[in-house]
């Protein structure tokens, strides 16, 4: 994972100069424009190179971007890398939502408001359905796929489950189908 | 003297959290709603889905939610320590991970292990996208507007944050 502007690994200054971009300009789901700042703009990854991070960091619990930022730092150079890329990816987003929040907190009583960012939380509600309907696409050709993805919501809406124990089952019910189903 | 303290009760449930949350944030939420709103009475409905909608408003990662959730119970402190409460433990594992990765090589199971994973994320996710809906609805017309979202969001190419917006007018106009 060379920066393919010097042919070497990029500085863990650089490293953190292109996350506080992506930090800093993804609206809605950072990852499209992480793959646009990291490929397309700075080319510090090759595109395949970015597939490749993308499946892992899938993979590995926890959000998906921090995910990215801690392989991609750590490929390139190692734990200080990691850090640089994790600090740059957070600092300006941390400060842009507490002055948000503080702001916030001054009108959250006014009406108007209260209607206002209930309607954005409806919207956001919205977004998150969209995103477990694509991924429905992705498992629809396994019955047994849609069944375990139905049940596990029940356990969760319906039940009222801990997430832990729901995970702790369904997690390897889930990799033996897919084991099972492979070659399918 | 720590146990009574809630940020401290929330980073621990985080750590824990981070190292589940199989496809990110999102399938975190309702188990987010039942500690903070359920549980411990820390948050109402509203106020859980208001900095729910905050977050998704500001650039950055979805993880400044996360960072609210902290805000909220002790400001500036408990922000911080939220946010590294939900970092750390899953960077911890992916930089370990990427240590491994990078002497052993490629691992052909990586796919498999990825594929038995999305039925639970999707799961999750729709609970997720069912319970803001719900904290957040006032009537029938919210359950409108979130699946109008959804079906544009799949069907056009426009931007998620015109859909924040469109809510955001929608909601001043007492229309939801």
């Amino acid at each position: 994972m060379l920066d393919d502007t010097t042919g070497r690994p990029p500085t863990t200054f650089r490293i953190f100069l292109a996350f506080a971009n992506i930090g800093a300009t993804g609206f809605g789901g950072v990852l499209p424009i992480a793959r646009h700042v990291l490929v397309d703009r700075w080319r510090l990854l090759s595109a395949l190179d970015f597939a490749h991070l993308l499946t892992l960091c899938q993979l590995l619990p926890g959000p998906n971007i921090i995910n990215l930022t801690v392989l991609y730092g750590t490929r390139t150079r190692g734990a200080a890398g990691a850090a640089a890329g994790l600090l740059g990816l957070l600092a300006l987003p941390l400060v842009v939502i507490l002055v948000l929040a503080a702001l916030y907190r001054e009108v959250a009583d006014v009406p108007a408001v209260a209607n206002a960012i209930g309607g954005v939380a409806i919207a956001a509600a919205g977004l998150i359905a969209s995103l477990a309907l694509r991924m429905i696409w992705l498992i629809r050709k396994s019955l047994w796929m849609v069944i375990l993805a139905a049940i596990v919501f029940a356990c969760m809406v319906l039940a009222g489950l801990p997430l832990l124990l729901i995970v702790v089952v369904a997690a390897p019910v889930g990799v033996l189908l897919a084991w099972m189903l492979r070659d399918a | 003297m720590l146990d009574g303290d809630p940020v401290i009760a929330l980073s621990l449930r985080l750590g824990l959290l981070s190292l589940v949350a199989v496809g990110g944030l999102h399938p975190l939420l309702p188990a987010l709603h039942r500690f903070m709103v359920t549980d411990n009475g820390w948050l109402t409905d509203a106020g859980f889905t208001s900095l729910y909608a905050l977050a998704q408003a500001a650039p950055g990662p979805n993880v400044v939610f996360v960072t609210l959730l902290g805000w909220h119970l002790t400001g500036i402190v408990g922000a911080l320590v939220a946010t590294a409460a939900i970092v750390l433990p899953s960077s911890l594992l992916a930089y370990g991970f990427a240590r491994v990765w990078m002497t052993w090589g490629k691992l052909g199971w990586f796919e498999i292990v990825q594929r038995g994973l999305l039925p639970v994320s999707v799961g999750l996710i729709a609970a997720s996208g069912l319970l803001v809906t719900d904290a957040a609805a006032r009537g029938w017309t919210g359950y409108l507007l979130a699946a109008g979202v959804a079906l544009i969001v799949l069907r056009t190419k426009l931007h998620p944050f015109w859909m924040l917006a469109a809510g955001g007018m929608l909601g001043l106009l007492g229309l939801v």
